[in-house]
């Protein structure tokens, strides 16, 4: 468990934007996987069947909650006082870390604003390294499917960042969207 | 084509999934389009930012997983352990009724007066014709004949009375005897199968899957992540027995081995206690 939990969690935290219902959906995902690894028979690898059940009890807690997640990359620690989301390279100067962490609020704002197939899509590939197959068959659809989606799910992402940066440098700037000519 | 038309080369040459064609002519576009090459750069960053920082996972995860786990792991076994003292104690009943039967001069006929009125009290006269005639006297001790036919009399359902005292006497004693003599455990493994240990669960595999080894090493991987002290060595298939079962333990690295002889695959996970 402690070998698949991690990449496990990133994938629910990039999929639903907020540790805690990261945390419950890691915990239902094994949970289940337990439950059912029965029905495990190895027709694909292990990881993969994993984040399967991981995106499904992501989707469906998407679906029932019918909102957006809660972005936040400020958390309630387990000793209850709140702390900011790491890890930041500690090599880091202390202005050097909060202009990092304001991209990676940045970058989890604009993965959240994507719709909930294409921050899967995105998540599997670039966080969980899933091939084009393995995230065909994940999400039942085609091979060229993914990756015209993929692409999409790039391009938007990419837009909604320097929306983002637009907007925190110049807050009275509305142009340049990074539009394609 | 159109820029937006190579944005799905560039999402795949990031990806390392164009083929050459596509990745020639994305090549020579990207030489002539400042605004490409942009984008290109741009996605590769986000994509180096989001798989870049991984978040460790709450302690809580770990802890409430394997809490629940061992929970249920422990109804499974209760659940057994219940099933399997109901069978022994069946088993042993039927051993005491066939060693009586062989014992006795007459067989199993003999338990005919004890057993007859259970099957024969239809009517309260019948009950009392029975009680008098055929009653084993060594099952009415301390109950005076007399007081049992006037209440036998009195209301058919009164009729139970005597099935409920005399059946418990030989169940009870047939539950005491088994638990003095439970079988040794045998977990049958059948071929081609992994047995988790602790889930009690016994789950298929396919082994002409040719993804099979480097997986179940996978799986072992991460069982025994943390410590491993005795390696244990299962080849084939066959029975493992309770005792050998218990020689494995949380801390053990099991090592998986196909029988080379019939091919078959066996397999043993041990889940954490």
């Amino acid at each position: 468990m402690l070998q698949y939990q991690t990449p496990v969690y990133n994938l629910c935290y990039r999929m639903l934007g907020n540790q805690e219902d990261a945390a419950d959906m890691t915990q239902e995902a094994f949970l289940k996987a337990w439950k059912y690894l029965n029905s495990f028979h190895f027709e694909s690898a292990f990881t993969t069947w994993l984040y399967r059940l991981a995106t499904n009890c992501c989707l469906d807690l998407m679906r029932s909650q019918k909102r957006r997640p809660t972005i936040s990359m400020i958390t309630e620690g387990e000793d209850g006082e709140e702390q900011t989301l790491e890890p930041v390279d500690p090599s880091l100067q202390p202005d050097q870390i909060l202009i990092k962490k304001e991209e990676q609020q940045q970058l989890q704002d604009a993965l959240m604003e994507l719709d909930k197939e294409q921050r899967a899509i995105i998540t599997l590939r670039v966080v969980n390294d899933l091939s084009y197959a393995d995230i065909a068959k994940l999400l039942k659809i085609k091979e060229g499917t993914v990756k015209s989606r993929l692409a999409r799910a790039r391009e938007n992402l990419r837009k909604n960042i320097l929306q983002k940066r637009n907007k925190f440098h110049s807050p009275a700037s509305k142009n340049e969207e990074g539009g394609l000519p | 084509m159109s820029c937006e038309e190579y944005i799905v080369w560039i999402s795949g040459h990031l990806d390392g999934t164009n083929e050459e064609a596509q990745e020639q002519q994305l090549r020579e576009h990207l030489a002539s389009c400042p605004h490409c090459r942009e984008i290109m750069n741009q996605m590769e960053l986000n994509d180096a930012a989001i798989g870049s920082t991984l978040l460790e996972p709450p302690a809580r995860v770990t802890q409430t997983v394997m809490k629940k786990v061992r929970a249920e792991v422990h109804q499974k076994r209760r659940r057994l352990w219940s099933y399997a003292l109901s069978g022994v104690a069946a088993a042993a009943f039927f051993c005491l009724i066939l060693t009586g039967a062989l014992r006795h001069p007459k067989g199993i006929t003999s338990l005919e007066p004890t057993l007859a009125p259970a099957y024969e009290f239809d009517t309260p006269a019948k009950a009392q014709y029975d009680l008098r005639s055929g009653a084993d006297p060594t099952c009415g001790s301390g109950v005076e004949e007399g007081s049992q036919s006037s209440v036998l009399t009195e209301s058919p359902l009164a009729t139970e009375a005597p099935i409920a005292t005399q059946a418990p006497v030989p169940t009870e004693a047939l539950i005491s005897e088994g638990s003095k003599t439970t079988p040794s455990e045998v977990i049958p493994l059948t071929p081609n199968c992994v047995f988790i240990y602790n889930a009690m669960d016994v789950i298929p595999l396919t082994p002409d899957s040719g993804n099979l080894l480097p997986i179940v090493s996978e799986m072992n991987e991460a069982a025994y992540s943390y410590h491993s002290t005795t390696t244990h060595t299962i080849v084939g298939t066959g029975y493992l027995s309770r005792t050998e079962i218990d020689e494995i333990e949380a801390d053990d690295k099991v090592e998986f081995i196909s029988d080379p002889e019939n091919q078959e695959f066996m397999v043993i996970y041990c889940t954490m206690p």
